[in-house]
C-alpha cells in the first residue's frame, strides 16, 4: 500500500474513475512526485526549496498537459501502481520540455549575442526582405528556406567544436567556444545561401550541441568529481605534475566528458560492445539503447573528425578513463536507473575508428 | 508522503478541474469495467493492453489469430508524433483528447495483454492510419488526421519518446506465462517414486512439508500441479530425485487451455486470483493446472475437454483467494 493510501485511505485510481480528475491523493501524488523530479534537473532544482514553487510547477503542468494526462491515465492505467508510474512519466516528459525551452532560450540569446558582435554577420535590416532574419554580412542575402536536414549536415560537417573548461557541477556547461560557434554559423548560413530566421538557427545549434540543451544532468557525487578530476587522494604535488603534462587532446577529452549526460558516460566504456552490455549500460530497452548508441557516436564523430590519430586515441582514453571511474561512484538519486559494474570485457583503449 | 493533507493552492485546483475528463469517457470505461461479455479483440477496437507493469492503449489493426493482434500504440501525452504516425482531432475518438496513433509502431501482441476494451475507431481511420505507416503517403485523410512530422535526429526529443514506446511494445509482444512446451512427456512424480513402498507416508511428510491438504499432494503427484523452485528444492531433499526431476514432473499445459486463458474474457477473474505481490503470470499457472486436475478427475487424461466450459467450471467452485482449494502447495 502507497503511503497516499495510508494516509487517505483513497487512491489516485479510485479518484479518478469516481470524479474523472484529480482529488486530494492525486494533488498530493502530483506535489511528491514534482519535487521528487524537479531534483533530477539543476536547472529546476531552486524550485524544490519552495512549496510554492513546486505547486507552480504542479499547476503549470496541469494546463499545459492536464487534460491529455486525465484521459490517459483514466484510459491506460489497470491499477494504481501503473498510474503512478504514468503520471511520473509524464511528468518528466514536461519537465524535460522545461528545461529545454529555458536552455533554449539561453542557446539563441548566445546566437544573438554572436550576430550582433561579429562582423561576419547581420540582421537584415528592416525595409529589407526577410527583415530581422540573419544571415552572412554584406552579400545583400535573399531570404531562403532550405531543409533543415540540408543545415543540419552543414552543422554537423563542421569538426572540433571546443567547450571552454567548465568546473561547475550545478550548472549547464557553455554550448561552445567563441570560435566553434563562429565555424557552425558560417557554415550554416553558407549552406543555406541566403537569410534563415532566427527560430530555425536555433534549432540547427541545438541539434548540432545537444548537450547544451540536455536536461539529463545527474549529480556527480563528490566522489566521483575528484576521480574525474584525477585527484584521487595520491600526492598533491604529483597530481599538480600529472595535471601540467596533459596535453591539450587530453583536455579535450576532459571537456567533452563534463558535456556528457550521466547516460552518456555509463554507456561509453560499452559503446562498441555488444547491445546487450549496452542495455544493461543505460538500463533501457533495446531501441532506446540503440538511440543513444547512435547519438553517441554521432558526437565523437564530430569531437574528433579527421585530426590527429594520436590526439584522437589521447581524447578517447582520456574520455574512457573518466567514464569507467564515474560508473564506479555510488549511484545516483534516479531510481529507474540501474547502477552498472564496470563491464570485465572493457577495452583498454578505444577503437579509433568512430562508425 | 511528508503531509498527508497539503493544502492544495487554488490556481492548482482549477487546472485540475479543467483537465477533468469527459463524462462521455468517464460512462465508456465503467460500462466497459462491469461489462458481462468481452468481445474478441477485432480491428478498429480500441484498448488498453497492460502486461507486467507496462501499460498502453492500442488500436487494434488485425487480429493475426486465434491468439494474437497487431496493433498501433496511441497515446495522447506527450503531444507528439512522427512521419509514419497521425494524430486525430478530439472528436475522432471516446478520448475526447487529441491522440496520435504510432502506425510505424505497430507490433503484434499475444490476447493475454488485452485488457480492457474502450472504444472502437472508424475503419476509415484505420485504413489511413496503415497507409501513412506503409509509405507516408497520406493521400486523402479522413477530416479530422493530420500527419506527424518526420524525425530527422537522433537528438530529436520525439525520437526518444518513439524508442521508448519501442521498447515498451517489445516487452509487450514478448509477454507469456505458460512454460514453453516440451518435446519430452512430462515423467509425474508418481512415476518416478513407482519403486517406493512407503508412498502413503511420503504423501503425509509432503502435505506437513508444503503445508498443503492430501488432494493437493494426490494432484501434485500427478503432475497436475506446478511447483516453484522452492518448493522442488524441499521436494527433492525429501525424495532423492534431482531438483529438475521435480521441476520437469509437471504435466505440459494442452495449447488449447493456453489460448482459452489468455482471451481477454478471463483477464478480470485472473487478476482477481492473484495473490499480494505475486504477478499475473502466477495466478495464471495457478489456475491453468488448476483446470487441468479438474478436467483429469472428471473426464479422464485422454478426453478433449471444452477448455472454456472447464474455466468456467474452475472458477465458479474454487475462489479467488484464501481459499484451502487454491492454496498453493507450499
Amino acid at each position: 500500500m502507497s503511503p497516499h493510501q495510508m494516509g487517505l485511505g483513497m487512491t489516485l485510481y479510485a479518484e479518478l474513475h469516481a470524479d474523472g480528475q484529480f482529488g486530494e491523493v492525486g494533488y498530493a501524488l502530483l506535489f511528491d512526485l514534482a519535487r521528487q523530479e524537479l531534483r533530477l534537473f539543476p536547472d529546476l532544482r531552486s524550485a524544490t526549496a519552495d512549496d510554492n514553487a513546486i505547486w507552480d510547477y504542479v499547476g503549470d503542468f496541469l494546463v499545459e498537459r492536464g487534460s491529455g494526462v486525465t484521459v490517459m491515465l483514466l484510459a491506460s492505467a489497470s491499477d494504481e501502481e501503473a498510474m503512478g508510474r504514468l503520471l511520473r512519466t509524464s511528468l518528466r516528459h514536461w519537465l524535460i520540455d522545461q528545461v529545454r525551452k529555458t536552455a533554449r532560450g539561453a542557446l539563441r540569446r548566445r546566437l544573438e549575442r554572436l550576430v550582433s558582435e561579429d562582423d561576419h554577420f547581420e540582421v537584415v535590416p528592416d525595409g529589407q526582405p526577410g527583415a530581422g532574419r540573419w544571415r552572412l554580412a554584406g552579400g545583400n542575402w535573399a531570404p531562403v528556406g532550405p531543409s533543415l536536414a540540408t543545415l543540419r549536415a552543414a552543422a554537423w560537417a563542421v569538426r572540433d567544436v571546443r567547450v571552454p573548461p567548465w568546473t561547475s557541477h550545478e550548472r549547464r556547461g557553455p554550448a561552445a567556444d567563441e570560435p566553434s560557434l563562429h565555424r557552425i554559423m558560417v557554415a550554416v548560413l553558407t549552406a543555406a545561401g541566403g537569410s534563415l530566421e532566427p527560430a530555425t538557427i536555433v534549432a540547427v545549434f541545438a541539434d548540432r550541441l545537444p548537450h547544451a540543451l540536455d536536461p539529463a544532468e545527474d549529480f556527480l557525487t563528490e566522489d566521483a568529481a575528484n576521480i574525474a578530476d584525477g585527484a584521487e587522494g595520491d600526492d598533491p604535488a604529483q597530481v599538480l605534475a600529472d595535471r601540467e603534462q596533459v596535453d591539450q587532446a587530453v583536455q579535450r577529452g576532459r571537456d567533452f566528458y563534463w558535456e556528457m549526460s550521466a547516460d552518456e558516460r555509463r554507456l561509453l566504456p560499452y559503446l562498441y560492445g555488444a547491445i546487450g552490455e549496452q542495455m544493461k549500460a543505460t538500463g533501457r530497452g533495446k531501441s532506446q539503447t540503440y538511440l543513444r548508441v547512435s547519438a553517441l557516436k554521432e558526437r565523437l564523430k564530430a569531437l574528433l573528425g579527421g585530426g590527429d590519430d594520436k590526439d584522437d586515441q589521447l581524447t578517447l582514453d582520456e574520455l574512457l578513463r573518466m567514464c569507467s571511474a564515474s560508473i564506479d561512484a555510488p549511484p545516483d538519486s534516479r531510481d529507474d536507473l540501474a547502477s552498472i559494474p564496470v563491464s570485465p570485457t572493457m577495452p583498454a583503449t578505444m577503437p579509433r575508428t568512430v562508425a | 508522503m511528508s503531509d498527508q493533507h497539503r493544502h492544495v493552492p487554488e490556481h492548482v485546483l482549477r487546472a485540475g478541474a479543467a483537465a477533468a475528463v469527459s463524462r462521455n469517457l468517464l460512462k465508456a470505461v465503467h460500462a466497459a469495467e462491469s461489462a458481462a461479455a468481452v468481445s474478441s479483440p477485432a480491428r478498429g477496437q480500441l484498448w488498453r493492453v497492460a502486461w507486467d507493469g507496462a501499460a498502453q492503449l492500442v488500436v487494434i489493426l488485425e487480429a493475426t489469430g486465434p491468439d494474437a493482434a497487431k496493433v498501433a500504440p496511441v497515446t495522447l501525452d506527450p503531444p507528439v508524433a512522427d512521419a509514419a504516425s497521425v494524430i486525430l482531432d478530439a472528436t475522432m475518438t471516446v478520448l475526447g483528447q487529441p491522440a496520435t496513433v504510432w502506425g510505424g509502431l505497430a507490433h503484434t501482441v499475444p490476447f493475454l495483454v488485452f485488457d480492457l476494451m474502450i472504444g472502437e475507431i472508424d475503419s476509415v481511420v484505420v485504413d489511413a492510419v496503415e497507409r501513412v505507416a506503409a509509405d507516408g503517403n497520406p493521400g486523402d485523410l479522413p477530416h479530422g488526421m493530420r500527419v506527424g512530422a518526420a524525425v530527422e535526429s537522433a537528438f530529436d526529443p520525439i525520437a526518444e519518446i518513439r524508442a521508448e514506446l519501442s521498447d515498451e511494445f517489445a516487452d509487450l509482444a514478448a509477454a507469456a506465462w505458460a512454460p514453453e512446451i516440451s518435446s519430452e512427456p512430462a515423467r509425474p512424480l508418481r512415476e518416478l517414486l513407482r519403486e517406493r513402498s512407503d508412498m502413503a507416508e511420503l504423501m503425509k511428510a509432503l502435505a506437513g512439508l508444503l503445508g498443503a491438504g492430501l488432494p493437493d499432494v494426490i494432484d501434485l503427484m500427478k503432475g497436475m500441479r506446478p511447483v516453484t523452485p522452492d518448493q522442488a528444492s524441499a521436494i527433492a531433499k525429501m525424495t532423492g530425485l534431482t531438483i529438475g526431476q521435480v521441476l520437469s514432473a509437471a504435466s505440459t499445459l494442452p495449447a488449447g487451455l493456453i489460448t482459452e486463458l489468455d482471451h481477454p474474457r478471463w483477464r478480470k477473474a485472473l487478476q482477481a486470483r492473484r495473490r499480494p505481490g505475486e504477478p499475473e503470470s502466477a495466478a495464471r499457472l495457478r489456475t491453468a493446472y488448476g483446470v487441468l486436475a479438474l478436467a483429469a478427475r472428471q473426464t479422464g487424461a485422454a478426453s478433449a475437454p471444452a477448455w472454456r466450459q472447464r474455466i468456467h467450471q474452475f472458477l465458479s467452485i474454487d475462489p479467488p483467494q484464501g481459499a484451502a482449494r487454491d492454496r498453493p502447495a507450499g
